[in-house]
C-alpha cells in the first residue's frame, strides 16, 4: 500500500503491507500526527475509506486547522472518505474494552483499507498489565486485519523495543527531531519491517508546504549496484591545452575533482567544461556560490557566451544558496536535475557544500560513491570542484582520503609566489587508466579564454606555492 | 424545563457547548455518539445539538432515525460539523440549523433560543 510520501515508499521497499499493523512512534512534535494523515487523504484521495479515531483530549478541529497549513489536505474528504471519531471518553469510562467496542463497530460498518489509532499511549497507560494491551492490540490488529484493512498506531513517545505492541505489530516507525550541533535535524527510521526488507537506518526527512518529504540515505537507496563501465568516447574539456595534457579530454561518465584554494580558476575551468553544452550534451551547473548572473558575468570576462545555451535549454542553472540543507536532499535534487535534463556535462562548483551538509561526517565517502556511480550509470561526465584551505602551502587535504580513490581524474590548482608575482598553476594528479602529462602548468586567463602553458623547467616547487628558480637571478 | 441534548464524541467540543447551555440557563443532557443519543429521546429534549462524525452511528443517522420516529419528528435538530462536504443539500433539510466548526458559541445559543424560546426560570419551590 502506497504512502505517496515521497521517499517513504523507497524506505519501505513500496510502501506498507496491505492489512498490516504498524506503530508510529516519536515525541510529541516529532510528525506522526502529520505522516499518518499525509497517508489518511492520500488513501481517501483515490477513493478509499479511513477511520481515524483519536484517544486524545484535543478537539478535532484543532488538528484540521494544523492541517489546513499543508497542501495535501483536502477538507472535502472528512466525513465523505475519512471518518475521524473520538473513542477519548469511552476509555476514560469504559477502558480497552470500550475502545474495542467502539472501533470493532466501526470497522465492520463501512469496509476501510486504512485505520489509524492517535493516541496509543494513553491506551497502553490505561492497560492494568502487559496482557491486557497486548489483547487490546491484537483485537484491534485482527478486526482491521480481517478486512484487508492497514492499521497504524501513533505512540507519542519511543517504546521499549520487549514491548507487548512491538512484538505485536508488522512494523515499528520511529520519528525523531534531534538538535545536532546548532541544528534541528529530523530522522526516520524503520526499525521492524515484516514480510518486506527495507532501507535499514536513520533516513532524514522534513516537513514542508506539502508534508512529509523523507530522503533515504542515498548510499542506502543505491545500494549493491554495480559501478558502470566507463565509455570509451572523450569529452573536451572545454580548454584545449587540459585535453592535449589529459590525452583527449575527459572520458565520458567519469568524475573529475578540481582541488585548489579559493580564486585559483576551479570555477573557471568548470565553466569552460560547461560551455560546451549542446543539443547533445546538455549541460547543468550545479552550484552553491555563484547565481545566474554573476556566473554569467564571470564567463563573459573569460570569452564565454552563456546567453544562448541558457536560452536554448542546453544550459541549466541549478543555485543552491548556502544555508542548512540535508546531504540527501542536495543529492537528490542533483539527481532528479541530472535525469530530467539528461545531463551529459555536469560542473558541481563547491563540492565541499555536500560535506558540510552532512550530519554525520563519516557517511561522506559512501555518499559521493554512491552519487558519482548514479551519475556514471546516466552517463553524464562530472567536474567537481573542492575548495582547499590554505591559499599557499604544501598540505593538499583531499575531501577524504577515499574520495580519491572513487573518481577517475583529480587535478590541482595552486597559487605560487614567483618573484614576487602570483602564479596560478596546475597539475594532474592522476587520470584512471589513461597516459597523461605530468608537467606543471601555469593557468592564464584572458579575453580569448583559458590557456595553460608549460613553465620553465628551471621553475620548480610550484606546488609547494613558493616557486624556487634554479637560476636565481634570472626573472621568468 | 426545556432540555437540550447534546451529542458530540468529542470531549472539550462536547464540555464547551454543556457549558455554555447550562449558563444560559438551559438543562442539558449528554451523549456522545447517535445510539446512545437515540436512547436518551425519551427524556424529551426539547431541542438536540448534535456532531456528525461520530463512532457506531453519526449524526446523519441518529437524525433521519429521530425524524422516522413520530414521539420525535419535531424536535430541532441543529448540525454541528467539520464534515460539511458530507451532507447532501437534501440531507441539510432535516436539520433547523447547520454550523460549521469552529463556530461561535453566541451564534449557536442565539439560534437555539430562536427554536425553543429562552430557557425558563428555575421555579425551584418552597419546602412551606
Amino acid at each position: 500500500m502506497t504512502t505517496s510520501i515521497p521517499g517513504l515508499d523507497t524506505v519501505l521497499n513500496g510502501g506498507l503491507v496491505a492489512g498490516g499493523s504498524y506503530v508510529l512512534q516519536g515525541r510529541p512534535g516529532a510528525g506522526k500526527t502529520i505522516l499518518a494523515n499525509q497517508i489518511a487523504f492520500h488513501r481517501a484521495g483515490l477513493g478509499e475509506k479511513v477511520l481515524f479515531v483519536t484517544l486524545l483530549s484535543e478537539a478535532h478541529e484543532h488538528l484540521f486547522k494544523l492541517l489546513s497549513t499543508l497542501s495535501f489536505f483536502d477538507r472535502s474528504q472528512i466525513g465523505t472518505n475519512i471518518q475521524f471519531v473520538s473513542a477519548y471518553r469511552e476509555m476514560v469510562t469504559e477502558g480497552l474494552d470500550g475502545i474495542v467496542h467502539i472501533i470493532r463497530r466501526e470497522i465492520a460498518r463501512e469496509k476501510r483499507t486504512l485505520f489509524v489509532l492517535d493516541g496509543l499511549l494513553n491506551a497502553h497507560y490505561q492497560a492494568q498489565s502487559r496482557d491486557q494491551i497486548k489483547r487490546f492490540v491484537a483485537e484491534l490488529q485482527g478486526h482491521a486485519g480481517f478486512g484487508g484493512c492497514t492499521s497504524l498506531f501513533l505512540a507519542s513517545a519511543r517504546l521499549s523495543d520487549d514491548s507487548p505492541e512491538h512484538t505485536m505489530v508488522d512494523g515499528v516507525i520511529d520519528l525523531a527531531d534531534e538538535i545536532v550541533g546548532a541544528r534541528s535535524v529530523r530522522r526516520i527510521e524503520v526499525r521492524k519491517m515484516r514480510g518486506s526488507s527495507m532501507l535499514r537506518g536513520l533516513h532524514n526527512f522534513e516537513i514542508t508546504d506539502s508534508g512529509i518529504v523523507v530522503y533515504p540515505r542515498l548510499e542506502a537507496a543505491y545500494k549493491g549496484m554495480a559501478e558502470p563501465e566507463l565509455a570509451s568516447e572523450m569529452l573536451s574539456s572545454g580548454v584545449e591545452d587540459l585535453d592535449n595534457a589529459l590525452g583527449g579530454g575527459f572520458r565520458s561518465g567519469s568524475f573529475t575533482l578540481l582541488m585548489g584554494p579559493s580564486g585559483v580558476g576551479k570555477t573557471m575551468l568548470g565553466l569552460n567544461f560547461i560551455s560546451r553544452a549542446s543539443h547533445a550534451e546538455p549541460a547543468l551547473f550545479f552550484g552553491f556560490y555563484e547565481g545566474p548572473e554573476r556566473l554569467k558575468e564571470k564567463a563573459t570576462a573569460i570569452g564565454l557566451d552563456f546567453d544562448p545555451p541558457i536560452k536554448s535549454g542546453t544550459l541549466k542553472v541549478e543555485w543552491n544558496p548556502l544555508g542548512e540543507d540535508l546531504l540527501d536532499r542536495l543529492g537528490e535534487r542533483l539527481l532528479r536535475q541530472v535525469r530530467e535534463q539528461g545531463t551529459r556535462r555536469l560542473f558541481i562548483d563547491g563540492a565541499g557544500a555536500f560535506k558540510r551538509a552532512a550530519v554525520s561526517q563519516s557517511r561522506i565517502v559512501e555518499f559521493f560513491s554512491a552519487l558519482s556511480n548514479q551519475l556514471r550509470a546516466n552517463g553524464t561526465t562530472t567536474v567537481a570542484s573542492w575548495e582547499m584551505p590554505d591559499l599557499f602551502g604544501g598540505s593538499a587535504d583531499t575531501p577524504a582520503p577515499e574520495i580519491s580513490s572513487i573518481v577517475e581524474n583529480i587535478i590541482l590548482l595552486r597559487f605560487a609566489e614567483h618573484y614576487a608575482r602570483i602564479r596560478r598553476v596546475l597539475a594532474i594528479m592522476k587520470v584512471r587508466d589513461c597516459d597523461y602529462d605530468t608537467a606543471v602548468q601555469e593557468i592564464r586567463f584572458g579575453k580569448d579564454g583559458l590557456k595553460l602553458a608549460p613553465l620553465h623547467p628551471a621553475i620548480k616547487d610550484t606546488l609547494d606555492g613558493s616557486a624556487q628558480d634554479a637560476a636565481p637571478h634570472q626573472a621568468r | 424545563m426545556k432540555r437540550v441534548l447534546v451529542v458530540d464524541d468529542e470531549f472539550l467540543v462536547a464540555e464547551l457547548i454543556v457549558y455554555a447551555l447550562e449558563e444560559r440557563g438551559y438543562h442539558v443532557l449528554q451523549a456522545f455518539n447517535g445510539k446512545s443519543a437515540l436512547a436518551q429521546m425519551n427524556k424529551s429534549p426539547a431541542l438536540v445539538i448534535t456532531d456528525f462524525m461520530m463512532p457506531l452511528m453519526n449524526g446523519l443517522e441518529f437524525a433521519l432515525s429521530v425524524r422516522d420516529d413520530r414521539n420525535w419528528n419535531d424536535v430541532p435538530i441543529i448540525l454541528i460539523s467539520a464534515a460539511q462536504a458530507a451532507i447532501s443539500e437534501e440531507n441539510r433539510r432535516i436539520f433547523a440549523a447547520v454550523f460549521e466548526k469552529p463556530f461561535d458559541v453566541q451564534a449557536v445559543l442565539g439560534k437555539v433560543e430562536e427554536l425553543i424560546g429562552p430557557p425558563e426560570p428555575d421555579r425551584g419551590g418552597t419546602l412551606f
